[in-house]
């Protein structure tokens, strides 16, 4: 593993180990297996960017149902096309130090399909059905799941969750944090 | 001017509203809602749990159905969306990440700190292109060092890209900062230091953490579930190494370094003047009986023809050249040690090995209560929670870890199946307010009945251990004593294993039959889940502490006046320690072989089987299909981690072993995870599974306690062998140190046993439970209280916008209508606008 250290000096090591929840050890092993991704590519310029296709080949983002997702909201140019860093920054908040504060706000916006700051009934929809993909629920049964998310969940009543809301669920819920989460 | 007097009937109206709301629904309701604490709980407290969902449902609706009625125009509005999100309670929502984290530190870290610094971290909405923060320390006020820092380690938990935190950490860098001084300045580095060497620690743990690849193999083609099922046998590894480097330490080590007084036996010839002295005499008396014992191990007939066979046999049971090793209790001497260059250095070994035994299970036992109040803490926030059962599937339901894409659709059809098993439970539960009397009472029947068989063939089966464990030794016994002729030898091999092979087979065959029974009784899943290992559980544990009951029983009483004697009368075993001591080894290597056979001699050869001989067909997918179903296999562990714990003071060295079998347990699970299992359909939620596990660890852990504290504090150990031998109990060696000690210690210590101790104690831990209690309810009525005042709020809310929509559209179609009255237009308009400011406000 020690010899992806050529790419990097020190100091830039220091400073992403201060930016990310990663050990050096660690962030030199992301971008070896950034690097495979793309062999080419990575192998010129450290710093590439790849398109989203290429980064969903990545085993963990190619089984999740989310993966397109992720790409899009960790995408600097909010396309699906990642750098390293931003590959790096997905990997730290999936990490196991990352705090669950932090995975809570990007779960967030995974989940919020239409970027509009709410999971809306549609969001919900959709994430169940992205959950769920080769079966499908009836509309009704749809509905009725919408329906006790809302309820368990909307404290205001509004039809929607904030990420507030959706901030006080993910505490109670235990698995979270274990579940949202990606072994490098 | 004139908005005012637009709002105030507005806020009239609103007042009415909610009295109507309290009048719409009955009056105890809206008591419980908003008002007295007791009144609510008086209103609904008869029906408990259900009426509270009842009541939180009802609401809902009430909230619902009022609105929709009352003010359609809300529903269709177009501004609806755009004024609710300038609610200020909306337009920060991204605010109580970065600035509860800051906050949480800054109080935590120093007190000193004044508050108004925290409030200079203010989050802008994300949504616009500007995705910025500003964390900036505050430079009017003048920044320290200290501070300064703090922002640069919390950059990383803001959610921005890289190149923004980069920014941001040069922004603060290049900030003019006060440099700290004096002791300020030393805390400061101390905690830069400490937070330093925190990261290179973990560095250094990540390189030699044990399994990492393995276990990253389970959870992408597994998931998390699996994963904690493996975890677990490394907790439980780290567990068993540190007993044994305590055990190592105090025990062994110091027995070669240091040296003992040789035992002296004299058998014939005692000087006249110890005749008298019986402290002596009883001394030489046991003495003698080691000697005699260890005389009699060592020259046990060797037979060379079945040189290889005896090894095994030997290895697997602990006899033989094992049984005089510092495996077990026999070998232990009762000598108090001294280090030969300085004789005045002693180490008393007896009180050593009974201090580290009570001390590592009492380490143990703290280290699983704390990992239990984890998984407790864990498992009650779930389960307070019983509500968010949906939110928990779907938010936090995917593994997203999972890398492998079969291992991802049997996920998705396992979250499939547990939405629609949700969902058919409430189906269930409608039915089952619906079931007639007699269904009922024929349920119930049932269940009274399959109760009583359960516990019939688990008293039977009880029974069976505890004959076969007395007859075993009885003839084991005689068998020995009488001359060896092959058929005897024969016996004598199935005696040994006689109480072991007993517990194995019922342990394999019983759990089948509960299994099978259980269906009968018409539990939901989860039920039938926790039931089955509990009555497993029970089996098990009870099974071992019946095997110790039974051995304890046909322990021979020796005479206590003359223990010479003993050689005569008290024959087999000479060492009733190291006989439990060789049980529970011997039970520890079963069940090692056990798990061996079953993973690469039934379930490889079935899966190889059903899948490549019949492929296709549905029995090959009958007979190859193997769920890796967690409970049984923790229930394997836990068992394991029993008979540790039982045997440690019988065979010191068994953590040891332990340790051994739970590295090659693990490599044996993950075959059999990896190569014969095919993933469960069902879905393990971590948390719950490990509350679990630990939980069951306790209960055998205590269960374990009581036999083995027995036997401390009752028993007579044996006169031949052993750091205790020729005491009334093992515990009076403990008695004998307290005795020796300084008066005060000794006062203290008597003290701390006497009711005049013990009757305050209890009370003030009966109090304190009790105050736990109080404060606990005391909270989850507030929670409740709480959560049905943010409903009435965010009703207040709706009414108010829909309201004011209503006022701003009617004010825009009057401005259309009538253009030709000018001079109105602005006072509306102000209107609006003001509106929007006092919301903002």
């Amino acid at each position: 593993m020690g010899q992806g250290s050529s790419q990097f000096t020190e100091a830039e090591l220091e400073e992403y180990q201060e930016l990310t929840y990663f050990t050096k050890k660690e962030i030199l092993y992301a971008h070896k297996r950034f690097k495979n991704l793309a062999l080419e590519k990575v192998g010129h310029n450290r710093n590439a960017k790849l398109p989203m296709d290429k980064l969903l080949s990545l085993p963990e983002l190619r089984a999740n149902p989310f993966g397109e997702r992720m790409c899009l909201i960790f995408s600097s140019t909010k396309d699906g096309d990642c750098t390293f860093e931003d590959f790096l920054d997905m990997m730290s908040v999936f990490s196991e130090a990352a705090p669950k504060s932090v995975k809570a706000e990007y779960a967030f916006r995974i989940f919020d399909f239409d970027g509009d700051d709410y999971l809306g009934r549609s969001d919900l929809e959709e994430t169940i059905t992205k959950l769920v993909s080769p079966q499908r629920f009836s509309s009704e049964d749809m509905k009725a799941l919408v329906n006790r998310v809302l309820e368990e969940a909307d404290l205001d009543d509004d039809g929607m969750l904030a990420f507030a809301e959706f901030e006080h669920v993910i505490s109670k819920s235990p698995d979270f944090a274990n579940s949202f989460r990606i072994r490098l | 001017m004139g908005s005012m007097s637009e709002l105030r009937p507005l806020l009239r109206e609103m007042k009415a509203h909610r009295e109507d709301m309290s009048g719409d629904r009955n009056s105890g309701c809206r008591t419980s809602a908003a008002m007295s604490g007791s009144g609510g709980r008086g209103g609904s407290g008869g029906r408990g749990q259900k009426a509270g969902s009842a009541r939180r449902g009802g609401w809902e609706d009430a909230g619902v159905e009022f609105y929709r009625e009352a003010y359609p125009t809300s529903v269709d509005n177009i501004y609806d969306t755009r004024i609710t999100t300038l609610l200020p309670s909306k337009r920060h929502n991204v605010n109580s990440l970065g600035r509860g984290t800051v906050r949480r530190r800054a109080s935590q870290r120093s007190r000193r700190q004044p508050p108004t610094t925290t409030a200079t971290l203010v989050h802008t909405s994300r949504r616009g292109s500007d995705t910025y923060l500003e964390v900036l320390p505050d430079l009017t006020q003048g920044v320290d060092e200290e501070e300064t820092w703090e922002k640069l380690q919390q950059i990383r938990a803001h959610a921005v890209p890289i190149e923004e935190k980069r920014k941001l950490k040069q922004q603060l860098q290049s900030a003019p900062t006060l440099r700290t001084r004096g002791l300020a300045a030393f805390k400061l580095s101390r905690r830069k230091f400490f937070s330093q060497t925190k990261s290179r620690l973990r560095e250094m743990i990540s390189k030699i953490e044990l399994w990492h690849w393995s276990l990253r193999y389970v959870e992408g083609n597994f998931g998390t579930g699996l994963v904690a099922f493996f975890t677990f046998i490394k907790w439980l590894l780290y567990l068993n190494l540190f007993t044994c480097v305590l055990l190592g330490v105090f025990i062994l080590v110091p027995q070669i370094f240091l040296v003992h007084s040789k035992d002296s036996c004299i058998v014939d010839s005692w000087p006249n003047s110890v005749y008298d002295n019986e402290t002596f005499l009883y001394e030489n008396d046991t003495n003698c009986c080691t000697k005699y014992y260890n005389e009699i191990q060592s020259n046990s007939p060797k037979r060379d023809n079945y040189y290889l066979i005896q090894l095994v046999q030997d290895g697997v049971q602990g006899t033989g050249p094992l049984e005089l090793s510092y495996l077990f209790y026999g070998y232990y001497p009762r000598h108090i040690l001294v280090l030969e260059v300085a004789p005045e250095w002693k180490y008393n070994l007896p009180l050593a090995y009974l201090l580290v035994l009570v001390v590592t299970l009492i380490l143990s036992l703290v280290l699983m209560v704390r990992a239990a109040a984890r998984g407790l803490r864990e498992s009650l926030r779930s389960s307070e929670g019983q509500f968010y059962q949906y939110c928990n599937l779907i938010f936090g339901g995917w593994d997203y870890c999972i890398e492998n894409n079969k291992a991802a659709s049997i996920k998705k059809k396992a979250i499939y199946n547990e939405l629609c098993n949700h969902l058919e439970t409430e189906r269930y539960n409608e039915e089952k307010e619906q079931r007639t009397k007699k269904e009922r009472c024929r349920l119930y029947m049932v269940r009274l009945l399959v109760n009583m068989v359960v516990l019939a063939l688990l008293s039977v089966s009880f029974v069976a251990i505890y004959k076969s464990t007395i007859f075993a030794f009885d003839h084991l016994k005689d068998a020995k004593d009488s001359k060896e002729s092959e058929q005897d030898k024969l016996m004598i091999l199935l005696f040994e294993y006689l109480p072991s092979g007993v517990i194995v087979t019922l342990n394999i065959i019983i759990p089948y039959l509960l299994r099978a029974l259980v269906k009968l009784e018409h539990y939901t899943p989860n039920s039938i889940l926790v039931l089955t290992l509990i009555r497993t559980v029970f089996l098990r544990l009870a099974s071992l502490v019946i095997l110790l009951i039974s051995i304890y029983q046909s322990i021979p009483a020796c005479p206590d006046s003359k223990p010479s004697e003993c050689i005569d009368e008290c024959t087999r075993p000479w060492c009733w320690e190291t006989y439990v001591g060789q049980q529970l080894y011997k039970l520890t290597i079963l069940d090692l072989i056990i798990m061996f056979l079953t993973t690469f001699l039934v379930n490889f050869p079935l899966k190889c089987i059903g899948h490549k001989l019949m492929r296709g067909s549905q029995i090959g997918a009958a007979i190859g299909d193997i769920e890796f179903a967690i409970p049984k296999h923790v229930l394997d562990i836990v068992y394991g981690q029993t008979l540790c714990w039982l045997g440690m003071f019988y065979s010191p060295l068994l953590p040891a072993v332990t340790c051994i079998k739970l590295v090659l347990v693990f490599y044996i699970k993950y075959f059999d995870c990896k190569v014969n299992s095919s993933q469960s359909s069902q879905l393990y939620r971590t948390s719950r599974s490990n509350a679990l596990f630990i939980s069951i660890l306790l209960v055998s852990f205590i269960v374990t306690i009581i036999p083995v504290g027995y036997s401390i504090a009752e028993i007579k150990p044996s006169l031949a062998c052993g750091p205790f031998r020729g005491l009334d109990t093992i515990w009076s060696e403990m008695l004998a140190v307290i005795e020796e000690s300084p008066d005060w210690l000794k006062a203290v210590l008597l003290f701390l046993g006497t009711a005049g101790f013990a009757v305050p104690a209890i009370i003030f831990l009966i109090l304190a439970g009790y105050y736990y209690y109080a404060v606990a309810a005391a909270n989850k009525h507030m929670v409740s209280l709480l959560k049905n005042q943010l409903v009435l709020e965010g009703h207040d809310k709706q009414f108010l916008l829909s309201r004011l929509n209503h006022m701003i559209k009617m004010s825009a179609e009057e401005g259309g209508e009538n253009t030709s009255a000018r001079s109105s237009r602005p006072v509306e308009d102000e209107t609006g606008h003001s509106n929007d400011q006092t919301l903002e406000a």
